[in-house]
C-alpha cells in the first residue's frame, strides 16, 4: 500500500515507537503521578522524559507540557479555558472545525464573538488583515500555523508579535507542523501551542499536548484527580497537573517519546526538506496529466506543507479515492474538516482529494500515484 | 565511629517537579530522590529526599525555577 494520508495521522509509525508502546504495557504498567511504589515512580519517569524530549523540540520547559487526547482538545483547552464572557476572538479563513466549532459554539451560546481575517498571498497584507478585525473586546487570536487542506503556511511569527503589540493572547493550531516546521518558543510570540502527537511527532493515536507559554493558566475543562493536592477542592494552579485531571495516556505517552526522539535525531528541517522534495515530484507529475486540476501554486519551501490538493475533472473526489483505493493509494477526500477553507478556495461543493507526505514515502511511490493518476484522469475524458 | 548522613525532605508542588529536580540536583553533584510526601496535610504530594547540603539544594530549585511547597523542617535522618 502507499499511505499518502499523512496530514491525517501519520502511518507507518518509526519501529522505535511501536516497541516503546509495547515496553509501557509490558514494564511501565502502573499509574504515573498517584502512588509512590517503585513502578510508578519509573513510569513517572518515562512520563517526565516525554515532556523534557518535547521541552527540547519546542524551547521550553517540562512542566509547560500538557498532554491531552488529541490536538483538538488541546485547542479546546485554550479557547474555552482562556475566554471570557464579552470577549471577541479573531480566527483566520483556513481554520480546521478544531477552532472553528469551538469559535461558533462559544458565539451560539452568547458567550463570545469573533471574526474571520483572510488569509493572502502576502504576510504583511494577513497580519494586516488580523489586525484590522481588532475590537476594544479582543482577547485572542487563534489561527493554524498551515492550512490541513491547502498545505499552506500562514505567518504565525508575525501574526504572534502584532498580537502581542496589541497586548492579545496567541493560541496556534500546529496539527500539521509539529515536528515538521521548527517551532522555537522562546522566540515566537506564542501563547498556546497545540499540537497532535500522532501526526509530525510519530506517536500512536490517542496523545495530544497543549505547551502553555503564559502565565495566564486556562481553566480546566475537566476536573479531578491530579494526584496533588488532593484535599483541596479545586484544581491545582500550577502546571501541568492543573491541566491533566485522571490517569493519562501512559502507553501512548511513551510511545509519543519515541515518536519525538525520531524527530529530534532527524530534525524537523531534514523531514520537512525530505518530504517537499517529494511533494515537489508530486505537483509537478500531476500538473503534467490532463485531466488533473490542482488548487495551489508549486509547492515552495517555507511556504507550503507537503499536502497536495486536487481532483480529477468530472470526479466527485470520494469516487477518485475508491480508485485509488483499489490501486492500494491511501488519501483522504470530501471536506477534511476545514469548511472555512473550502469556501474560501470554491471547493465547498465537493470538495477534494488531499494526498499528503510523510517521512517513510519515497519518489517510487510518488511516481506510482501520478502513474495511476494518469489512468484515472484518463478514464474520464 | 560511624558518620550520620543528613537527609532533607524538600517538598515540591508536582511530580514534574519532582522528578525535574531530581535530574538538576544530580546534575549539579547532590544525590536525591523523587518520592512521594507523607507529611502533607494537603493531600498527596510529592518530594526530594536530599542527600547533602540542603541549602544548596533548595537553591538551585528556585533558581531553576523548581517551585517548593514549604521550607524543609532540617534534616530528618532516616
Amino acid at each position: 500500500m502507499i499511505y499518502f494520508d499523512n496530514a491525517a495521522t501519520t502511518f507507518p509509525k518509526p519501529p522505535a515507537v511501536v516497541q516503546a508502546v509495547r515496553e509501557a504495557l509490558v514494564r511501565y504498567g502502573a499509574n504515573p503521578g498517584r502512588s509512590g511504589h517503585d513502578l510508578s515512580m519509573q513510569t513517572a519517569q518515562k512520563i517526565y522524559e516525554c515532556r523534557e524530549k518535547l521541552a527540547t523540540l519546542f524551547c521550553c520547559q517540562s512542566e509547560q507540557i500538557v498532554f491531552t487526547k488529541n490536538c483538538t482538545e488541546s485547542v479546546n483547552i485554550a479557547i474555552k479555558g482562556m475566554l471570557r464572557p464579552g470577549d471577541h476572538l479573531i480566527i483566520s479563513d483556513l481554520e480546521h472545525n478544531a477552532v472553528y466549532r469551538v469559535a461558533e459554539a462559544l458565539r451560539r451560546a452568547g458567550l463570545i464573538t469573533y471574526d474571520v481575517a483572510a488569509v493572502t498571498a502576502s504576510d504583511e497584507q494577513t497580519v494586516l488583515n488580523f489586525e484590522r478585525l481588532i475590537r476594544p473586546n479582543t482577547r485572542m487570536i487563534a489561527c493554524t500555523h498551515a492550512s490541513n487542506v491547502f498545505g499552506f503556511r500562514l505567518p504565525v511569527e508575525k501574526i504572534g508579535a502584532m498580537a502581542h503589540r496589541r497586548g492579545l493572547l496567541m493560541v496556534v493550531d500546529a496539527a500539521q507542523t509539529a515536528g515538521l516546521l521548527t517551532i522555537d518558543l522562546s522566540r515566537m510570540h506564542i501563547d498556546y501551542l497545540c499540537m497532535p502527537g500522532h501526526k509530525g511527532l510519530y506517536g500512536p493515536a490517542g496523545t495530544g499536548v497543549l505547551i502553555v507559554n503564559n502565565s495566564l493558566l486556562p481553566q480546566s475543562l475537566c476536573q479531578g484527580g491530579t494526584g496533588s493536592l488532593s484535599m483541596e477542592p479545586e484544581m491545582p494552579d500550577f502546571l501541568p497537573d492543573r491541566l491533566e485531571s485522571g490517569t493519562i495516556n501512559t502507553s501512548g505517552i511513551i510511545g509519543l517519546g519515541a515518536g519525538v526522539d525520531f524527530v529530534l535525531k532527524n530534525t524537523p528541517e531534514r523531514l520537512y526538506r525530505h518530504e517537499m522534495q517529494l511533494c515537489s515530484a508530486l505537483y509537478h507529475g500531476l500538473r503534467s496529466i490532463r485531466g488533473v486540476v490542482l488548487y495551489s501554486n508549486p509547492p515552495q519551501l517555507g511556504r507550503n506543507l507537503p499536502v497536495v490538493a486536487m481532483n480529477y475533472v468530472g470526479l466527485n473526489p470520494e469516487r477518485a479515492a475508491e480508485l485509488l483505493n483499489q490501486h492500494h493509494i491511501a488519501v483522504r477526500a470530501g471536506f477534511h474538516c476545514a469548511a472555512l477553507a473550502h469556501r474560501k478556495m470554491g471547493t465547498d461543493r465537493e470538495g477534494t482529494v488531499r494526498m499528503s507526505l510523510g517521512a517513510f514515502n519515497s519518489m517510487d511511490e510518488v511516481r506510482t500515484v501520478c502513474k495511476v493518476s494518469e489512468k484515472i484522469a484518463r478514464i474520464r475524458r | 565511629m560511624s558518620q550520620t548522613i543528613e537527609y532533607t525532605e524538600i517538598p515540591v508542588t508536582s511530580l514534574t517537579y519532582a522528578l525535574k529536580g531530581q535530574k538538576l540536583l544530580q546534575q549539579c553533584g547532590i544525590m536525591a530522590w523523587a518520592g512521594r510526601d507523607h507529611q502533607r496535610t494537603s493531600g498527596c504530594g510529592y518530594q526530594l529526599t536530599v542527600r547533602g547540603d540542603a541549602e544548596k539544594a533548595r537553591r538551585l530549585l528556585e533558581q531553576n525555577g523548581i517551585r517548593i511547597k514549604q521550607l524543609p523542617q532540617g534534616g530528618t535522618g532516616r
